[in-house]
């Protein structure tokens, strides 16, 4: 047998339950495979070798008995106290539902993924943790804020991590490191323990190497059947104004074949007030985030974010009343789209995962910090509560992942996990199977 | 600062800008379901 990481977490969970795998010996590889791979890119912020062989001895039966997967460093563990990226504690040890879920399943934790400071940030470069490094280039940026639990699925390590998005954390690391992830409908997944729970724009996601594996990992995590239909079918619509202008020319291609691959029935459309939603986003985080923070600890924050923190707390009334307004508008607006279409489609990320040294990007409008643009492709979906997924559909010729986002109405997730696992097949899986640098044996005997 | 200002400040103020009169917000705003059918949009 191959190492047993390099098994889907289907595989992992049906090889566990046939008794062809022992778990015990899944555990201690993925460990090792841990302590081999993750030197350079710092995505296992924790381990917990003796709660694991704990959690797996008292597994159980479920559809993920046995199988070792990471959690970000946003939820409560009855082990754990969440830092959220940042030097201190963001809540107690205790109990979350993310936490119940996965016990409930038999799933094993094996480790903390590492977290932008305080989830506010696209990057992952700036945490109390260090940087994390991307498994395509690991001097390139893991994305965030789950950029650990991205670079983790992508460096197989684990075959599942749990992510969160608040403004696009689990699509934005996932696009950046070539794996698929979800951002559910907000409060499909319970929030209960999870360090941002007091906001409407963030919502849980699985981060996996590809859609059959996040349909099983978000299925555990929602607690509800996510029942594979038909993907072939699917009229999707393109905006695009602002979601296809001033991007990478490579990812606008690569997102574009992946549609043509995909055969679906385009519907071009516009949203009104689209122009307004990166700005809307923006103001509904941060007027939601910034009362949970003391003035110590703004004033000991890294510098930027500190910087970034103090123009935020300038904001008014009015344009937090002008962003509500605006999310109500938008709401209303892509409820109406999705009588048009099933799904939506636009890239998940602008360009491809920039430097860590220099974490800005490229675009045809000039080089800007990264935040901004990947804000602007995936606030949206925080802004109206509608699921979306990050699908692998190519790698740049900087040999980085390039992202297609999905995005379907409430509640749908299933509906988007048909469109990826469509997606993959129609490419051939080129692009979901695509093994990074890290991964390859030339690498791994050096 | 300045730097934030520069990049976010010009999409603020063009959200505060926007003629939204006739907009009207959610009272019951959800972002788990789809806008209710209870309440308008706004003026037309």
């Amino acid at each position: 047998m191959s190492h047993p990481q390099d098994l889907s977490l289907r595989e992992q969970a049906a090889a566990v339950a046939s008794g062809a795998l022992d778990p015990n010996e899944l555990l201690d590889a993925t460990f090792a495979r841990i302590e081999e791979r993750d030197g350079p890119l710092n995505s296992v912020v924790a381990r917990f070798p003796d709660e694991a062989r704990t959690m797996l001895a008292e597994a159980p039966p479920g559809p993920l008995h046995g199988v070792p997967v990471l959690v970000k460093d946003m939820f409560r563990l009855p082990w754990y106290a969440p830092r959220d990226g940042a030097p201190g504690e963001a809540a107690p040890p205790g109990e979350s539902a993310v936490y119940r879920r996965l016990r409930d399943a038999g799933a094993v934790i094996a480790g903390i993924s590492q977290c932008h400071y305080w989830g506010a940030g696209s990057t992952g470069h700036v945490s109390a943790w260090g940087p994390c490094g991307n498994p395509w280039n690991p001097a390139h940026c893991a994305g965030g804020s789950s950029g650990g639990s991205a670079a983790a699925v992508g460096a197989r390590l684990v075959a599942a991590a749990v992510g969160t998005d608040g403004g696009g954390s689990v699509r934005l690391p996932s696009a950046y490191c070539g794996v698929t992830g979800m951002k559910a409908t907000f409060g499909a997944i319970d929030t209960e323990g999870y360090t941002h729970g007091y906001s409407d724009m963030g919502a849980i996601g699985p981060i996996c190497r590809d859609a059959a594996d996040a349909r099983i990992f978000g299925e555990v995590l929602t607690g509800r059947a996510l029942t594979r239909g038909d993907g072939r079918a699917l009229r999707v619509g393109v905006v695009r104004d602002p979601w296809w202008t001033n991007l990478d020319p490579e990812i606008e291609t690569a997102c574009d074949a992946a549609l043509d691959a995909a055969g679906w029935e385009r519907v071009e459309l516009s949203l009104t007030g689209a122009q307004h939603q990166q700005a809307a986003a923006l103001v509904c985080l941060t007027t939601q985030s910034l009362p949970m923070l003391t003035a110590d600890e703004i004033a000991q924050a890294e510098p930027v974010l500190r910087a970034l923190i103090k123009f935020e707390l300038l904001m008014t009334p009015l344009v937090v009343h002008q962003a509500e307004r605006m999310r109500s508008l938008l709401r209303r607006e892509v409820a109406a789209a999705f009588a048009q279409c099933d799904i939506l489609a636009w890239p998940t990320v602008p360009a491809p995962a920039p430097a860590i040294e220099n974490p800005t990007v490229e675009l045809p409008s000039g080089r800007a910090p990264a935040d901004p643009g990947n804000l602007r492709q995936t606030g949206f979906g925080n802004l109206t509560g509608i699921p979306g997924i990050s699908v692998p559909v190519g790698v740049h010729s900087s040999g980085l992942p390039m992202g297609l986002q999905l995005q379907g109405p409430w509640g749908e997730e299933a509906r988007l996990f048909d469109a990826a696992e469509h997606l993959e097949e129609a490419t051939g899986r080129e692009f979901v199977d695509a093994e990074p640098p890290l991964t390859a044996p030339a690498r791994s005997s050096t | 600062m300045r730097v934030a200002d520069g990049v976010y400040g010009p999409q603020l103020r063009a959200l505060i800008a926007a003629d939204l009169r006739a907009v009207w917000t959610e009272p019951d705003m959800d972002p788990s379901r789809a806008p209710s059918a209870h309440y308008p949009a706004g003026i037309e």
